[in-house]
């Protein structure tokens, strides 16, 4: 077969030979626990293969996991998921907020023993926003505010205009084109890492593909990376903070997805730590009296309307009615069945910090209490919509839900506990993922369910959703008063303002409910008994492993 | 064997390549047709890519251009450059790269399935027609029902069960067990996974090769050679079963293809680091690229095996000739 | 010896009207063929499994309880018997339908700037208690405010049938379970857990107060907890309650519905399920097979009697056919026609009966070349007459074990497209996504995978045995040796 030649050419004995001998690839032995436990080292399920390792390119839970280990931001997360100093041992705002000045310690070295250089930011960054470089990620420097970040972007301005540049090799200095509250928490996140640029073109092509050409300036180095099989990653002597590092090397020796895989394995001492994701699993690892922890993901799901012209949920009462009448007790509880899920009832959720340290949003803004599951409400609401529109029955609707096997079972729950909750009946669509996205856009549904997972560490990664320029609002609602009061809230410095308006925000939401917000999600996770320290946080990547301990007892 | 290598049979084998890429073609152009009207392409999100954005990575992918100019793209880089294009999703791997690095693993549980599923297949199946009608045959029935009854896939979660997780049979290496659950790199890794694959196989193999033992059993050559005196041994070995398993040998090809294709779910049970999970991954993403890269290797792969099959069945059938 | 008479020894002579007469009824193909297969035990009780299977799964449905507002009990949800094994029903207790959530104690004259306690003051929280009923609709913990903490964290212990010492529980000695809960405020002193409850068990609740550094996000929990341990009743929502025993009033006890293969994760009866699933399998399983059958042997016999260039044109067809991603078709399918039985029967069929036109020339080209075909062609016969009487029979036994072969295949295949979501529109059941549906809960209750399992088994071992039996019935030259 010619068109196999070339593939041929480069591997066909290697395949073959590997093939016969009845492995993929020939790798190290694999530690028992007791052996890991002795070496200080830690194996897990990182899930999928992660699509690249390259900062710019890709971002998702699983590269960013690696990634947050292998590199260090400006700043990082601790444990608690706070943000603290990393490769920059200072920051200096200024008072209008827009210009940012970072220190990078002296003592921060790449893995090659390279000293990190404010170039370094400067270089990476740029090649963020480099429209020739196209990273789907660009996006984040125009949410940060970066000046001219957009203008690069949209080939208006070259990417040397971006608003960041070294002062000299250990200071850079950010301008952002408005007050931007948050933009320390972003510094920490996966695209504003440091890159080299000797080792980048240097690799050209295959930069980050093995660990010869990833070199990062985190506390730990790739050191083996076999494609959809395992990766594992050891503790840098060159890391400033090495010191603090326990754990001398983290391994994931198979990518596996499926739960129930994960935690046979898990049970059988193959890995150390594993999520407990579906309430079947749960009841296994509750049998088995294993250590269970829950942790927040922090995505505010809601079951939006299309409030559109013509459509049945232009009726605001319906709206109401639907948003009051739901058990999310139940769903949470009983449908859903993972713990950590919460029920919310507000788009911000309860963990997003206020203005003031130690107490939330939710805390400052004192939100009433909401009834849930408030069938009284909702069936005078029905009862008053039926009057209005002269109608007997509410007519059929149809909910919009993605077909992945968890997304179905909270489908058919919708449809049966809306079809008795307002006694009319209730048709489920469910479609690929990527159907159900064009199709929410277009607003060919009544209702869809529709999670939201924030950004960055401010109320505005939620309220924005709902503003009239954003393209991810399908439930069609607009509202000029709302707009007006995130604009404010985009261009005020005062933090304390700027919760007051989010407030006043919320509550025309409130008033109109577009979405009826269900629940705020999570998870669980159990580990060795030994094991200590993993960190799940909502901001940051997760599993973090920076301050794990084995309990040498 | 002597009409095997005659000016005839190259050119039948010439023919027969150059046909093959004229159905690659096809297939190909027929991939592209319907990959392009499923809804949503490689770049719709979950959070909506800003317009600027998007611009920059459709020019980057060539999605921007019109879609006859993309065809001619993708089919001069696939047929005259034997380049498959890069991924839409893992971004850093070309198809080809993930071919030569995931192909193998995939092939490692067809091939072990494929031996495996054959010999016993044919095996269970020459036993069953032996001894028709009494409890061997009615347990090989039963297997083969089990095999097809349940979907692999669940198959899948309880070998793993009762094979790793909690062993019916306890066999251990230093303590684990000598299954796990997940893992792969060494032997015993590919036992599991391929044994689940190979359950599709062996019924497939023993309810054909039952089927034909039965017919052949009947025929007149057999009773020629009883006749003759031959012994029940050489009777079975030399005349029902090579003309029995004749038929069988042309079904090999396809259902080798279908086991060395990966199955998304029990390479996922297993952790078997395969193909299965990227050719699932590149229809619910829309990754054109990869599903169309996949589609013709495995076409190609498939072509291939069926010319192999025919040329096989001829030399072992001498009543087919090429030409 | 005795004498034998003349007249025995006499010629019987020549009867013309006798000679050519049969003494039996003469049978045609078929006939034979159906009394053979009369005469199989293992086929006629294939049979007669297929047969009730179809008639359980036709008629079944009349005898479930009624509908409810319009949902049939199949999809009738409960959510107070969400993932129970087999049962023949349990003693429960009639709650009410709309019964309000609980709301949580919080006091809002609580200043949230008090000052924080140390980590050593920390104290376990005063009494716990278990407020109102406890059941699978929620466990109401409640305790006294613990001044000068950042939070609670409230977790769950299953408690083993053989029981276990509560002291342990307090001072952290044994794992205390599920974090169900993590309370951020500590004016915030109740907890209502309701996380995937077993009505049938006992928990041992441990609430830990925390407090956490303001400025390093560290928290620091209190040594000891405070526990609390209580048993589940089992309840019945009264609207599903009045079904069962018209008029009962909240509070009352009643026997509740059997479930003999337990319940799903939506609380519904899968046995119910199963039966109602039948018939979309049913025909599913007699559809499909006949139109991949009838599709690859047209294109099969017509490749391989025409042979030539129109053969190899075929099987270069056949080729991409095979080859084609069979999903990519169903996804196509959905958008274009969407859910439901059509594009199902559409999407199983379409792109499936490649390997069998494949089968079916490979046949033909064999038996082109036997001599009684070679010898009916040197006779003269057209080619209708050889596929009639010739080359078709011969092709009987292969279509018979075919189309069995492909029904199982059939089924499986459905199961696997409803996983990935794109089988029937919901909430529809069938076999495939009740089996899947069971196989999650393997390592819970592996009774309640196996007995779907079992039901699916023995019904296709059926189909299989019933398609053996036919073929052998089929086949002529068997005739007088099973």
């Amino acid at each position: 077969m010619w068109i196999t030649n070339r593939l041929a050419h480069q591997s066909a004995l290697a395949s073959l030979l590997s093939v016969l001998l009845g492995s993929g690839t020939v790798i190290a032995e694999q530690k028992s626990r007791e052996q890991r436990i002795a070496d200080n080292e830690v194996y897990f399920s990182s899930g999928d293969e992660p699509p690249s390792m390259d900062i710019s390119k890709q971002v998702d839970s699983v590269s960013s996991m690696w990634l947050g280990h292998i590199y260090e931001g400006l700043m990082r997360t601790n444990a608690a998921g706070a943000i603290i100093p990393g490769t920059a041992e200072s920051v200096s705002i200024s008072p209008d907020k827009t210009t940012w000045t970072f220190k990078i310690r002296p003592s921060a070295k790449w893995q090659d023993g390279v000293p990190v250089k404010a170039q370094d930011f400067v270089y990476s960054w740029r090649r963020l926003v480099d429209p020739a470089y196209a990273s789907e990620y660009s996006f984040i420097a125009i949410t940060a505010s970066l000046v001219n970040a957009d203008a690069i972007v949209s080939k208006k301005l070259p990417k040397e205009q971006l608003g960041v540049r070294a002062l000299d090799d250990h200071t850079l200095e950010v301008k952002l084109s408005r007050p931007v509250a948050f933009f320390d928490s972003l510094t920490s996140f996966q695209v504003f890492y440091p890159l080299r640029q000797d080792i980048v073109e240097k690799f050209a092509g295959s930069f980050a593909t093995d660990p010869a050409s990833l070199i990062g300036n985190g506390p730990y180095r790739l050191a083996r990376w076999q494609k959809e099989q395992s990766m594992r990653i050891e503790k840098s002597d060159t890391y400033w903070d090495a010191g603090n590092i326990k754990i001398k090397a983290i391994e994931s020796p198979a990518m596996v997805k499926d739960g129930q895989a994960n935690f046979n394995n898990f049970r059988t001492g193959g890995i150390d730590t594993t999520g407990v994701s579906t309430p079947e699993i749960i009841r296994q690892a509750q049998a088995a009296k294993l250590k269970i922890e829950t942790f927040q993901t922090g995505c505010t799901e809601t079951l939006a309307f299309n409030v559109r012209p013509g459509r049945l949920f232009a009726n605001k009462k319906l709206r109401h009615a639907v948003r009051a009448g739901l058990n999310r007790s139940e769903y949470v509880n009983k449908i859903v069945g993972v713990p950590g899920y919460k029920p919310a009832f507000r788009m911000v959720p309860d963990y997003m910090p206020g203005s003031q340290p130690g107490l939330t949003y939710r805390q400052e803004v004192k939100s009433p209490p909401v009834k849930d599951f408030d069938v009284p409400t909702t069936q005078r609401l029905v009862k008053e919509y039926l009057a209005d529109t002269k109608q007997t029955q509410i007519p059929a609707f149809t909910l919009l839900f993605d077909d992945s096997v968890v997304a179905k079972k909270m489908a058919e729950y919708f449809q049966h506990s809306l079809s008795k909750l307002l006694g009319n009946e209730v048709k489920v669509e469910t479609v690929p993922f990527k159907t159900r996205l064009q199709k929410s856009r277009d607003g060919q549904f009544d209702m869809v369910f529709f999670g939201w997972c924030p950004d960055y560490r401010d109320p505005m990664t939620f309220m924005d959703l709902l503003a009239n320029n954003n393209e991810n609002n399908s439930s069609g609602w607009s509202s000029p008063a709302y707009n007006k009061l995130i604009e404010q809230a985009n261009s005020e410095a005062d933090k304390a303002k700027r919760v007051q308006l989010f407030k006043a925000a919320e509550d025309i939401l409130e008033e109109e409910a577009p979405v009826a917000v269900t629940d705020v999600s999570g998870g669980a996770l159990t580990a060795a008994p030994e094991l200590k320290g993993v960190k799940r946080t909502i901001f940051g990547f997760a599993p973090d492993f920076r301050a794990a301990y084995w309990d040498h007892k | 064997m002597s009409n095997v290598l005659t000016w005839g049979f190259l050119r039948y084998i010439g023919q027969r390549l150059a046909m093959a890429i004229v159905t690659l073609w096809a297939l190909a152009t027929m991939t592209f047709v319907f990959m392009r009207a499923v809804p949503g392409d490689p770049l719709t999100r979950t959070k909506e890519i800003p317009a600027a954005v998007r611009a920059n990575l459709e020019q980057r992918y060539g999605l921007n251009k019109p879609l006859w100019k993309q065809y001619i793209i993708q089919m001069d880089r696939m047929f005259l450059h034997a380049d498959f294009g890069e991924s839409f999703r893992t971004v850093d791997r070309s198809v080809n790269r993930m071919i030569i690095e995931n192909f193998p693993a995939s092939a490692t549980i067809g091939i072990f399935a494929m031996i495996f599923g054959t010999i016993t297949g044919l095996g269970l199946g020459i036993i069953a027609a032996l001894y028709r009608n009494s409890a061997i045959d009615r347990a090989a029935m039963l297997l083969c029902v089990v095999g097809i009854a349940i979907p692999s896939a669940l198959i899948a979660y309880v070998v793993q069960y009762f094979l790793a997780v909690f062993p019916l049979v306890k066999l251990h290496v230093n303590q684990d067990y000598w299954f796990r659950p997940v893992g792969w790199g060494q032997f015993r890794d590919v036992i599991l996974p391929g044994f689940t694959l190979s359950l599709g196989i062996i019924t497939m193999m023993t309810r054909y090769m039952r089927s034909q033992m039965v017919d052949v059993a009947f025929a007149e050559f057999v009773r020629t050679a009883r006749a003759k005196g031959a012994s029940t041994f050489r009777v079975i070995t030399l005349h029902q079963i090579r003309n029995a398993i004749l038929p069988v040998v042309s079904l090999l090809g396809p259902i080798f293809v279908g086991a060395i294709s990966g199955s998304l779910l029990i390479e996922n049970v297993f952790g078997v680091p395969g193909l299965g999970a990227a050719y699932f991954n590149s229809i619910s993403n829309s990754d054109y690229n990869v599903l169309m890269g996949l589609t013709v290797f495995y076409g190609g792969f498939f072509i291939v095996i069926n010319l192999i099959t025919d040329i096989v069945y001829g030399l072992i059938d001498p009543r087919i000739r090429f030409g | 010896m005795r004498p034998m008479p003349e007249e025995l020894f006499l010629p019987l002579g020549a009867e013309a009207a006798g000679a050519e007469k049969i003494s039996r009824p003469a049978l045609s193909y078929f006939e034979d063929a159906f009394l053979r297969l009369r005469k199989n035990k293992l086929a006629m009780i294939s049979l007669t499994i297929i047969g009730l299977v179809t008639a359980i799964g036709t008629f079944g449905p009349w005898f479930f309880p009624a509908e409810e507002n319009g949902v049939p009990y199949a999809n009738h949800q409960n959510s107070n018997d969400i993932d129970q094994g087999p049962s023949w029903g349990h003693k429960l207790v009639v709650v009410d339908d709309f019964a309000p959530v609980p709301e949580d104690l919080i006091d809002q004259a609580y200043d949230l700037n008090a000052p924080l306690k140390r980590a050593a003051e920390l104290t376990p929280v005063g009494r716990l208690s278990v407020a109102g009923v406890a059941s699978v609709n929620g466990v109401f913990l409640n305790w006294d405010i613990e001044p000068g903490v950042s939070g609670y964290m409230v977790y769950r212990l299953l408690v083993p049938e053989t029981g276990f010492d509560a002291k342990e529980l307090v001072s952290g000695a044994i794992e205390r379970g599920v974090g169900i809960g993590e309370i951020n405020s500590p004016a915030q002193h109740s907890y209502n857990d309701g996380l995937g409850l077993d009505p049938s068990a006992t928990y041992a609740y441990s609430v830990v107060p925390f407090v956490t550094d303001p400025q390093s996000g560290e928290r620091t929990y209190a040594a000891e907890a405070a526990v609390v341990q209580t048993a589940l009743i089992d309840t019945i929502k009264q609207s599903d309650a009045q079904s069962i025993q018209p008029g009962v009033a909240v509070g009352a006890t009643l026997r509740g519905r059997a479930h003999p293969f337990g319940t799903d994760g939506l609380g519904r009866d899968v046995l119910a399920r199963m039966i109602q699933g039948t018939r979309v399998d049913m025909l599913l399983a007699l559809l499909v097979p006949t139109l991949c059958i009838a599709i690859g042997l047209l294109f099969g016999a017509f490749s391989g009697l025409v042979g030539g260039k129109v053969d190899t044109l075929c099987m270069r067809i056949v080729e991409i056919v095979d080859n084609f991603p069979d999903l990519l078709i169903f996804i196509i399918l959905q958008v274009a026609i969407g859910k439901g039985l059509l594009s199902l029967v559409i999407a199983l069929s379409a792109f499936s009966w490649a390997g069998f036109a494949r089968l079916v020339r490979g046949e033909v080209l064999r038996m082109r070349e036997l001599e009684f075909v070679q010898a009916s062609r040197l006779l003269g016969a057209p080619v209708s007459r050889l596929i009639a009487r010739h080359i078709g029979p011969n092709l009987l036994g292969l279509i018979i074990i075919a189309w069995s072969a492909r029904i199982p295949g059939v089924i499986a295949s459905e199961a696997f497209l409803s996983l990935l979501g794109l089988g029937l529109e919901q909430p529809t059941p069938s076999w495939g996504n009740v089996v899947f549906d069971a196989a999650r809960r393997l390592q819970v209750n592996p009774v309640q995978f196996f007995l779907p399992a079992a039901v699916l088994g023995i019904t296709l071992l059926a189909f299989y045995l019933l398609g053996d039996s036919m073929r052998d019935a089929f086949d002529p030259k068997l005739r007088g040796r099973t």
